[in-house]
């Protein structure tokens, strides 16, 4: 038997009724344009994701900021710092954006307030970051940093057409209850926040304001404007401070 | 240079798609898979058709994707691969009903082929293609397609029995 011969007598055999659809070229067609709508959607959605990704930063970095406080409010308690620095906002942030300076002017009480500039984008973050609840129409100002003797003080203040909130964080290792803030006013009331004992008080002459000890060693101050006097509670029991 | 347009697409399909299919048909062995891989082949040559030169015979083209399509798809899917049987078929007879026997028992030897094997036996024996030509559609030397091509004829010999052999005779 002659193999080859054999072999090309079944193949003929076998593909004897073998014949091609009218459909083949129209199909091939359809399925190139299939294939292509496919990877254009692939493509599209793939770079929607990476945009959408970069995005993130970018966003964070150019959502609108009004830059500079205008220094309503608690200026009376002598622990705001003045001024305003200008540097490029960056969303990783501390709340303690300088370090304290244990100085040599706790002697002398009545020195100047020594002024500590942090970066601004660090301070605008730590800003954002600070309130879990913020009014509507206030935007953050940057934090400023100030030292007076062993204490040290961050500012930080949110202000809009609906009023201002200003809270305070203040560093000093001998802070163990309210009153050693020094900024309670004389008609403040006990009260709590953060399961932390608290001095409330505000008036028609001061604005309504809260503080407490977070911990050892650092005391928070937040003061609303009138407006607002009615929400100081859900800030203050809205702050993360770390 | 001019380049080929969508109508000249249609024209070689239509003349020349059975031919594919039945070559498709044999190098995998389905008829369903055959027409599966044919349109992914041709899905391919359209996307390039444009591009192919009007003076140039596209056939070679769209058979070389075929082929490789089939045998990289046969090495992916693993289906198609050598199958080992135990023992060899039964020897068919001379008998005009055992030649139609031996030939489908042929066919089916044919598909337990390795992919590539199977390849240059079919461009060999049922596209009548050179050793020359069937080395540039796979790729490979000459001297594979013949080496290729003796092992699988030995193969199909071995399987089919004494009957296969050159030196015996149809009775």
């Amino acid at each position: 038997m002659d193999l080859e011969n054999e072999l090309r007598q079944a193949m003929a055999e076998h593909v004897t009724e073998v014949s091609a659809p009218r459909t083949l070229a129209s199909e091939a067609k359809r399925r190139h344009h299939r294939t292509v709508r496919r990877r254009t959607a692939f493509a599209v959605g793939a770079a929607g994701i990476v945009v959408g990704i970069a995005m993130i930063p970018a966003y964070q970095s150019f959502r609108p900021q009004t830059v500079g406080a205008d220094g309503q409010g608690g200026g009376k308690h002598g622990q705001r710092t003045n001024g305003s620095v200008s540097v490029t906002p960056t969303p990783t942030a501390n709340v303690r954006s300088s370090s304290p300076k244990p100085g040599s002017n706790g002697t002398h009480p009545s020195a100047k307030p020594k002024h500590s500039s942090s970066p601004r984008g660090s301070s605008l973050a730590t800003a954002r970051a600070m309130l879990g609840y913020l009014p509507q129409g206030l935007t953050a100002k940057p934090c400023e940093t100030g030292h007076l003797g062993s204490r040290e003080t961050t500012t930080c203040r949110w202000a809009g057409p609906g009023g201002w909130i200003e809270v305070r964080l203040v560093r000093d290792g001998g802070l163990t209850v309210p009153t050693d803030l020094g900024l309670a006013p004389p008609t403040a009331k006990r009260s709590k926040v953060h399961d932390h004992p608290a001095l409330r008080g505000g008036g028609p002459a001061i604005p309504s304001q809260v503080m407490w000890i977070q911990r050892h060693g650092l005391g928070v101050w937040v003061g609303v404007s009138p407006s607002l006097s009615d929400r100081l509670t859900q800030v203050a029991n809205g702050l993360n401070v770390t | 240079m001019a380049r080929r347009d969508d109508e000249s697409f249609v024209k070689f399909v239509t003349e020349r798609g059975t031919a594919l299919l039945r070559t498709a048909s044999l190098l995998c062995g389905a008829r369903s898979d055959a027409e599966d891989i044919l349109q992914t082949a041709l899905e391919k040559a359209y996307r390039h058709w444009g591009k192919l030169d009007t003076e140039s015979d596209p056939e070679p083209y769209v058979r070389r994707i075929l082929v490789n399509l089939t045998v990289s798809r046969a090495r992916r899917w693993r289906v198609l691969r050598e199958v080992h049987m135990p023992s060899p078929p039964e020897v068919p007879s001379a008998s005009e009903t055992a030649t139609v026997e031996l030939r489908g028992v042929l066919i089916e030897e044919l598909r337990r082929l390795g992919p590539r094997q199977r390849a240059v036996l079919v461009l060999r024996y049922w596209e009548d293609m050179s050793e020359a030509d069937t080395a540039k559609m796979l790729g490979c030397s000459v001297g594979t397609v013949k080496s290729q091509a003796a092992r699988g004829l030995a193969r199909l010999r071995e399987r089919m029995g004494p009957s296969a052999h050159p030196a015996s005779s149809r009775g």
